[in-house]
């Protein structure tokens, strides 16, 4: 990965990882000044001084570790594994500091800042606040923004580092479309990702914008919405989250958002920099989400019809908006009196369905989480491809993509995800079941968690938060939300280059 | 396909010869029940007399059409044992609708596919059954478990599998042609029940439930001859022989022949039978810690293996009552996911995959880190070849879908069934163990309905056959239809 030089690359120490972490850092300050402005003009709580004081330490640490440190030229493979996840872990460090301060969780539940903190950056939208309205509103922005740092931060990783270390498949869709390799991979990592933040900006901008003028939500709702609808996070700052609005003009937005979100940003850039208006629809693995989308909500809302759950336009109201959020990996809760929303009381089909639904998750290249739609279909192509050679034993079918064939790397390293997505759900569910909660719960919750989701299903649905979990669980909760966004390789070989340094030193 | 017509005359001798071989197999099952029917004085006996002799005649009427000596292909003798699964099926669902055990039809054939599939998913109270019927179902589970066994050793390798992992090892057992590997694993398979039947004896059963129980555990079946399966005869000696048989019954048949020849240093080296003893020993110290308060050391260290044994191979044998606390029913699931080793009768994903499958993601994660460098995965030092490993995941995908499909199918049918339920109902099916979590030993009466007994039974089968020689016989019947019927009227379309 070639860097651009800058002051900031050069400096006494040699660490890609501590330059990138400090970077990251810097980056969280604005947002921390920002919230620390609203919570200072906002009429009802003054706790602004914690989160002006992060963000002047986050500042001063981020330029401080840049200044110290430098970026050779050629980062290798371990290193940037290594910067992308610590660069995460100090993010979300940093983020709870502000709730510790700022008397949200006392600092004997340090953990519960830090989990809080945690499934914001990675998107995922789980709490363990047992009532949101009574933080101040710049606290609330602030843990909005968490999560629109997050898909932030998602999008230079799955955009610009994770297809060079060919972890994450967008090399696929450069098979798909030849036009785009040339120049989304030209480019450099900092050039790409400004591009493609000005297209997230942009979104957030409109999403904001057309929340706050269909009647319901105020200025901040809308924005505070839009922050986190666009990353496919899943806060909100009400209790019963968008349940709380009761309009349907307002779900129709957030639908509508999700699915953008859950849609590559490579698409994104394709379509409205380059003016390819059809290049969502000629992206294979798009038509398979969608497909997949519709057919969840279609089959969900029929089961949930047959089922007698309620009238068939708020069957189709609930159902339509709950499979989104879900399959999205977005998460928000939408539980109205006269609704349905309280997905924990479906049949135990659609509950199998939306397990299904949360594995799955978005799109590569998105800031949704999951196992991604293009794994997905590896798999069904790796098994299409079993059965053909039934027929011919010694034919050689290669797995392709459009029409251009995908090497058995590729397919090798996406089918090695699928098998470490779904070992680490079921080991994630024997631990959080043997610290004392029911299968379904445990099962639900480290798929939720791995996925970026949000809710999980038995007690911890969207009525629910996390403290449904015990206190044990929750950290090992956190630790695979951090696993699912950071697609698994980061994490596990997060450790390795320290250890490298460490104990081999030249 | 330019030579159809010969095609033909070729699928329909593996038809012929399929159902020859049913109808035999089951003459003799009946054969063998008319006469402990006679003994024990059972009204049954003129039933299985009808077809010991109308099955007998039909298959000796058949055998003189069979051409003989011939060598089958693969995709033949995958069609040849999945038909004969299927005709088997149908007898034994006739003997039991006959017998008038089952009202209604699909009933009949779920309690067949179950016997046949080595499962012990039932709806008959056994002590309410003669001891005709109990040998009858003994000796189907007894079958299965030998077809099951035929498939691994002269069907793959037929198939040109043999460099797989799973067969690999093998050719220390198999031998040059396929009539004397099949005499080989019938004879071996005979004297391992008759190992077992001995040591069931010596702990205290009697002859005929030894017989039953000697049939139903060395084919990981799991049929009992009690309503409270081992837990009838309150006796810890037999639990504990029954874990060891059990165990046993779950080890690659190489394995065992391995210690008939004292070839002890192969067997250590063997990484897919450490995995499995690791698999053992790792869940038998968890499940001990879990429920120590529960009785005495040695007891609670008894129900422990003998769980674990009846998990991992999947034979379906109790002593308690299977509903767990939470932690240990996700260890239960996952047991019975993994299943016993290949080249056993247990079913399940089978350990040796699994292991395969996590040397796998290692090298993936190692390769992360040097991405030009070339690594392999080696399982008991053999090197696997990238073609196996995609099979591999081929199976992988093959065996999630039908967990998932199967969840998903009696879900829908069974609304206040919880997911865990269903999730529990088709992998236990899929994996051809016993009673699905949840169940407690001595009720039986699964309360399926038909789209449920239908749906199971697919699974069990699928399962049972470890999915290759349905999916030859689906690619075959879909030929058949492709060149015949449709050919025909494509033929006729253009013909005009």
């Amino acid at each position: 990965m070639r860097i651009d030089k800058n002051l900031f690359t050069e400096g006494p120490i040699d660490s890609p990882t501590l330059n990138v972490m400090g970077l990251a850092l810097a980056f969280l300050s604005p947002g921390l000044f920002v919230a620390g402005l609203v919570e200072w003009i906002s009429a009802d709580s003054h706790n602004e001084w914690p989160l002006f004081a992060s963000a002047a330490i986050s500042l001063n640490l981020g330029l401080t570790l840049r200044a110290l440190t430098e970026i050779t030229d050629e980062v290798k493979p371990l290193s940037m594994f290594s910067m992308v996840a610590w660069s995460w872990v100090a993010c979300s460090v940093m983020g709870s500091l502000p709730y510790l301060w700022g008397g949200v969780f006392p600092w004997e539940k340090f953990d519960s800042a830090l989990f809080e903190s945690i499934s914001g950056f990675s998107t995922t939208g789980s709490t363990v606040l047992q009532d949101i309205e009574s933080l101040g509103e710049g606290m609330l922005l602030w843990r909005q923004l968490t999560q629109w740092y997050g898909g932030m931060g998602m999008i230079v990783l799955a955009t610009a580092v994770l297809p060079r270390l060919g972890v994450g498949g967008l090399a696929l869709m450069s098979a798909e479309a030849p036009g785009h390799k040339s120049d989304m991979f030209r480019a450099s990592a900092t050039k790409t990702a400004k591009t493609l933040w000005a297209v997230y900006f942009t979104t957030t901008l409109v999403v904001a914008v057309a929340l706050w003028i269909t009647p319901g939500p105020t200025l901040f709702d809308a924005i505070t919405h839009a922050l986190s609808t666009i990353s496919t996070g899943g806060f909100s700052t009400y209790n019963s989250s968008i349940g709380h609005f009761d309009s349907v003009a307002v779900e129709i937005i957030i639908v509508a958002t999700m699915i953008f979100g859950a849609i590559s940003y490579t698409l994104h850039y394709k379509v409205f920099t380059q003016r390819e208006k059809y290049a969502w629809f000629r992206s294979s693995e798009t038509r398979v989400f969608l497909g997949v989308t519709f057919t969840a909500a279609l089959l969900i809302t029929l089961i949930n019809a047959s089922d007698d759950l309620g009238s068939f336009p708020t069957v189709l109201r609930d159902s339509v908006f709950n499979v989104v959020a879900l399959a999205t990996s977005t998460g928000f809760g939408n539980v109205r009196a006269d609704g349905i929303g309280d997905f924990v009381l479906w049949g135990a089909s659609t509950q199998i369905l939306i397990l299904f639904l949360m594995t799955v998750g978005g799109t590569t290249g998105s800031t949704a989480g999951g196992m991604k739609v293009f794994r997905l279909q590896i798999g069904l192509k790796a098994l299409k491809r079993e059965l053909r050679l039934f027929e011919h034993p010694k034919g050689i079918f290669p797995i392709t993509m459009g029409k251009e064939p995908i090497e058995d790397r590729i397919v090798a390293s996406a089918l090695a995800f699928v098998a470490l997505f779904i070992s680490f759900v079921v080991l994630g569910t024997v631990v959080i079941a043997a610290l004392g909660n029911d299968l379904m719960t445990s099962a639900s919750g480290a798929i939720s968690a791995m996925s970026n989701m949000g809710p999980a299903l038995g007690d911890a649905g969207p009525t629910s938060n996390y403290l449904a979990f015990s206190r044990p669980s929750r950290p090992i909760l956190a630790f695979l939300m951090l696993l699912g966004r950071l697609e698994i390789y980061a994490v596990l070989l997060m450790l390795v280059a320290p250890a490298n340094r460490i104990f081999t030193r030249k | 396909m330019v030579d159809s017509p010969d095609d033909e005359v070729k699928s329909s001798n593996i038809f012929l010869l399929a159902t020859t071989l049913s109808l035999i197999e089951i003459a003799l099952l009946s054969a063998g029940s008319f006469v402990v029917a006679v003994t024990s004085i059972d009204r049954n006996f003129v039933v299985f007399l009808a077809f010991a002799l109308g099955a007998g005649l039909l298959g000796l009427l058949g055998s003189k059409h069979v051409e003989r000596g011939r060598d089958f292909k693969a995709g033949e003798i995958f069609q040849i044992i999945a038909v004969n699964f299927c005709i088997m099926i149908l007898l034994c669902s006739f003997i039991y609708l006959s017998l008038g055990l089952c009202g209604t039809f699909d009933k009949a054939v779920f309690e067949s596919v179950s016997g046949l599939t080595t499962t012990s998913l039932t709806n008959l109270l056994p002590e309410s059954l003669g001891r005709s019927v109990l040998i009858f179902r003994s000796a189907t589970q007894w079958v299965g478990g030998l077809g099951a066994l035929v498939l691994v050793f002269v069907a793959l390798p037929a198939a040109g599998r043999s460099e797989e992992f799973d067969v690999a090892f093998a050719k220390s057992f198999t031998k040059e042609t396929t009539q004397k590997t099949l005499w080989r694993i019938g004879k071996f398979y005979t004297a391992l029940t008759a190992v077992v039947g001995i040591a069931f004896l010596i702990a205290g059963m009697g002859f005929f439930d030894s017989l039953c129980h000697a049939f139903s555990t060395i084919s990981t079946g799991g049929f009992s001859t009690r309503n409270a399966s081992i837990a009838g005869f309150e006796s810890a000696a037999i639990e504990w022989v029954v874990a060891a048989a059990m165990i046993f019954s779950g080890v690659n048949i190489v394995v065992l022949w391995w210690i008939w020849k004292r070839k002890f240093e192969s067997i250590v080296k063997n990484s897919e039978f450490r995995f499995y003893v690791l698999l053992i020993v790792a869940s038998l110290i968890s499940f001990v810690i879990w429920i120590r308060d529960y009785g005495s050391f040695g007891n609670v260290t008894k129900d422990s293996l003998f769980l674990i044994a009846s998990l991992l191979s999947t034979t379906g044998f109790s002593t308690v009552s299977w509903e767990f606390p939470s932690a240990m029913s996700g260890i239960v699931l996952l047991l019975l996911g993994i299943g016993a080793m290949a080249g056993s009768s247990g079913g399940g994903y089978g350990s040796g995959r699994l292991l395969q499958h996590y040397r796998f993601a290692r090298r993936e994660l190692t390769q992360q880190l040097k991405p030009k460098s070339v690594r392999v995965v080696k399982i008991s030092g053999q090197v696997i070849n990238e073609r196996a490993l995609q099979r591999l995941h081929g199976f992988t995908a093959i065996f999630i879908a039908l967990i998932a499909v199967g969840a998903l199918t009696i879900a829908l049918a069974n609304p206040e069934k919880t997911p865990i339920q269903a999730l529990s109902i088709s992998l236990t099916a899929l994996a051809t163990a016993g009673p699905f979590m949840g169940s407690s030993t001595g009720t039986t009466d699964l309360d399926f309905d038909a789209t449920t007994h239908v749906a199971v039974s697919m699974l069990m089968l699928i399962g049972r056959l470890s999915i290759f020689p349905i999916a030859y016989l689906g690619v075959a019947l879909l030929r058949t239809f492709r060149e015949g019927p449709i050919r025909r009227v494509g033929q006729m379309v253009q013909g005009r």
